[in-house]
């Protein structure tokens, strides 16, 4: 008969915990350099001898027990919940050879909870080269757990570790630090009025910060107890951690022994050029710079091809069933053109993701955290902000889920605010083509205007980004201080699979998550763009013959089309909008454009293909999008896509909350649909006001 | 295919993507407020 164990994968951040995961599990798993990379728990099957399995839980990287982030909490609420379904028959508690001793500390936390314990110490490949040496024996005996030394690099290890993880019963339980040493009169005291709770697990649950989701201290009857102030409970968690490092160093200095002259690497010469007050911030703009050309360059062939592709899908659907009448429609229209909504961004966010991969893998990540804090700080933000605001180039959701990483609640908040001003790539088509048609051809310095157009607006995005920060630092209240911390990981050579692993996760993610909601917005627009009430909808044909008898064959069409459009629902909310935005200089298609981009940005350029691919004649260069949009005018006969009307477009889409996907997220990460409506409407509220003061002083 | 068999398909497509976009993100299930956000009194519960 099968068994299956239950293994908790706990340690500190940067300690290859998930290089771990995936020796033992095999599944796919981002493993990464940036502090906190794991954000949720993942979990895999590592199957073992004689049928047994072992249902591996990959928890969040945390330094101790004590909980100062959302990440941290889910180890802790897991540890002290024995009612939870995976709560761990053995804790794996991953650690890096090279810092043994920092990462020994939530060992003997976890060891005292006595949930058995094993000890990985991983990167072992690295002791030669670094002078260390172990005796395993004698630290397994003062430790009193099992030890694994592992190489997840070289592959070494990991049977051995599957061994102990099947023989879990023989390991012991005893802890490490007598908890009432820490204080003994309050311990006596509180084991006095809680006879039947373990000591060190109510103690962790009274000196957390944090409450817990699961765990209720308020269930503890303290009417029996007198507990101690918070100052108090923070000296005495001060004095375990003192006990539990004179414990380690007393472990480390007969286990282990550390040869400095043996010792190789240039950490230190490339940490004194990459955090360089000056060269930091030279060498990471150079980098930035260089991603995002490689990201434009790249990425255009692979989307002109997507776009072209299901252009022609879409014809070749129209021209198979000539006779499918609106079903067709539907599916040439609105599924096809839905689904190449999302394919076409695939490029443009796996050579992104691919980049950010190989920053993180390297160990160059943290060092940008590190470098941006002394900048970021400035502004309410943290170190930790520069992440999600790279990230949000490519597209706010997955930059916002990357602040969970963020210990302070108002940083936090404020990134996740802030970060959906930073130019997403959905932004782009509408940037492009707006571009095309307002900004003159021509050159300043070698630069087009054009370029110079797209990059003003990139920086116009992360300028307001920073400035929307510092605002709300002012607003935001909060009584407390906060303090950076973060670990600098070893500079290592990226592994391919795993930056591989990454790409392809993200990118996944993308399509299977966002683009299921492009779809489904996509058909309901079409839906209320091909359907109208009234009789004017319905009797679109023959008004339309009647009063423009001189039209015929695709003419006639297009001008029926334009008619429909005109009286379907969609088009009734243009016109119904169309006086709040002619101040901006826009006609009731932009409208319909704009109210459809609050689903998502990327619908803007297809709305607008439809709109303007109907109306007047068509010749061979009415062909293309742009030559349409160019032709458009108002009643009066003025051109709508002007200098003035077209700036103004652009700093509307620069500034306005359009994406339906990133307000879901924004209410999911916090709890609530106060922030994500405040950014709905302060964020369009900028943009309308930005857009007016344009349009009115460059018309 | 008929026309009114179109319309109604096309009626249960369109009812099924709201459906869907409003479960997505209106109806969630009621969840126990996790009431742990960190150190500060973020109130965001």
């Amino acid at each position: 008969m099968s068994k299956q164990i239950n293994v908790a994968l706990i340690g500190n951040p940067n300690t290859g915990k998930t290089s771990v995961f995936n020796a033992l599990t095999g599944l796919n798993q981002k493993v990464g350099n940036y502090p906190g990379i794991t954000v949720d728990k993942k979990e895999g099957i590592c199957k073992l001898s004689r049928g047994v399995k072992a249902h591996i839980l990959d928890l969040p990287g945390t330094y101790s027990l004590n909980a100062s982030s959302l990440d941290e909490n889910v180890v802790i609420e897991l540890l002290l919940n024995k009612n939870d379904k995976d709560f761990p028959d053995v804790a794996v508690i991953v650690s890096d050879v090279e810092n043994l001793k920092r990462n020994l500390l939530l060992f003997t936390q976890i060891k005292d909870l006595k949930v058995p314990a094993i000890l990985v110490i991983n990167m072992a490949d690295r002791m030669s080269r670094k002078g260390i040496s172990l005796n395993i024996k004698l630290l397994e005996e003062q430790l009193k757990t099992k030890i694994a030394l592992v190489s997840t690099r070289k592959n070494e290890g990991i049977t051995d570790l599957k061994n102990l993880i099947e023989n879990y019963k023989t390991l012991s339980t005893e802890p490490c630090l007598d908890t009432s040493t820490i204080d003994s009169e309050y311990f006596s005291s509180l084991k006095h009025a809680f006879p039947n709770q373990d000591l060190y697990k109510l103690w962790v649950v009274i000196s957390q910060d944090a409450n817990f989701g699961k765990i209720d201290r308020n269930e503890l009857d303290f009417s029996k107890f007198k507990t101690k102030s918070k100052s108090e409970l923070k000296r005495l968690q001060q004095k375990e951690t003192i006990k539990r490092y004179q414990f380690i160093n007393s472990v480390l200095k007969e286990g282990q022994t550390i040869d400095v002259s043996k010792a190789k690497g240039f950490r230190a010469q490339f940490d004194r050029v990459l955090t360089h007050k000056v060269w930091g911030y030279v060498i990471f703009f150079v980098i930035l710079l260089t991603i995002f050309q490689a990201i434009y360059d790249w990425a255009t062939v692979p989307m002109d091809f997507i776009d072209s592709s299901f252009a022609s899908l879409a014809d070749w659907i129209k021209t198979a069933f000539p006779g499918g009448g609106k079903l067709t429609d539907l599916i040439a229209e609105g599924v096809v053109a839905g689904i190449g909504g999302v394919v076409i961004f695939i490029p443009q966010i796996a050579f992104l993701f691919l980049f950010i991969s190989i920053l993180e893998e390297s160990g160059y990540m943290s060092r940008v955290v590190f470098l941006m804090d002394r900048v970021m700080r400035r502004f309410g933000l943290s170190g930790k902000s520069v992440v999600p605001l790279i990230s949000g180039t490519a597209c706010a959701i997955p930059a916002i889920m990357a602040t969970r990483n963020i210990e302070n609640w108002k940083e936090r908040l404020i990134t996740i605010l802030v970060t959906p001003f930073t130019t997403c790539s959905a932004r782009l088509p509408v940037y492009l083509i707006i571009i095309a048609l307002v900004i003159p051809e021509g050159r300043f310095l070698g630069l087009s205007y054009q370029a110079l157009t797209l990059m003003l607006l990139y920086l116009i995005g992360f300028g307001m980004a920073v400035f929307s920060a510092y605002i709300l630092d002012k607003i935001l209240k909060t009584n407390r201080k906060t303090f950076f911390v973060i670990e600098m990981p070893n500079y290592k050579v990226p592994l391919l699979k795993n930056v591989a692993l990454t790409v392809i996760e993200k990118t996944k993610s993308f399509v299977f998550e966002a683009g299921k909601i492009i779809l489904a917005i996509s058909i309901v627009l079409w839906v209320l763009a091909s359907y109208g009430p009234g009789n004017d909808f319905k009797n679109a044909n023959t008004i339309v013959e009647q009063n423009f008898p001189e039209l015929k064959g695709e003419q006639l069409d297009n001008k029926i089309a334009a008619f429909k459009l005109e009286h379907s629902f969609i088009g009734i909310v243009g016109k119904t909008i169309e006086p709040a935005i002619r101040p901006l200089g826009y006609d009731w298609k932009i409208g319909i454009g704009i109210v459809t981009s609050f689903a998502a940005r990327e619908v803007f350029v297809g709305t607008l293909a439809t709109i303007y691919s109907v109306g007047s004649a068509l010749d061979d260069d009415d062909k293309t999008i742009k030559n349409r949009m160019a032709k458009e005018v108002h009643d009066n006969g003025d051109k709508v896509f002007t200098f003035a009307s077209g700036i103004s477009l652009l700093l509307f889409y620069a500034f306005a909350m359009q994406c339906m996907s990133t307000l879901a997220i924004v209410k999911r990460e916090t709890n609530s649909w106060k922030w994500p409506m405040i950014q709905l409407f302060g964020m369009s509220f900028i943009a309308y006001i930005v857009a007016l003061i344009a349009y009115q002083i460059l018309k | 295919m008929s026309e009114i068999v179109q319309n109604i398909i096309i009626g249960v497509i369109g009812l099924l993507a709201i459906a869907f976009l409003i479960k997505k993100f209106i109806w969630t299930p009621k969840k126990k407020k996790p009431n742990s956000c960190g150190k500060d009194d973020c109130g965001c519960h």
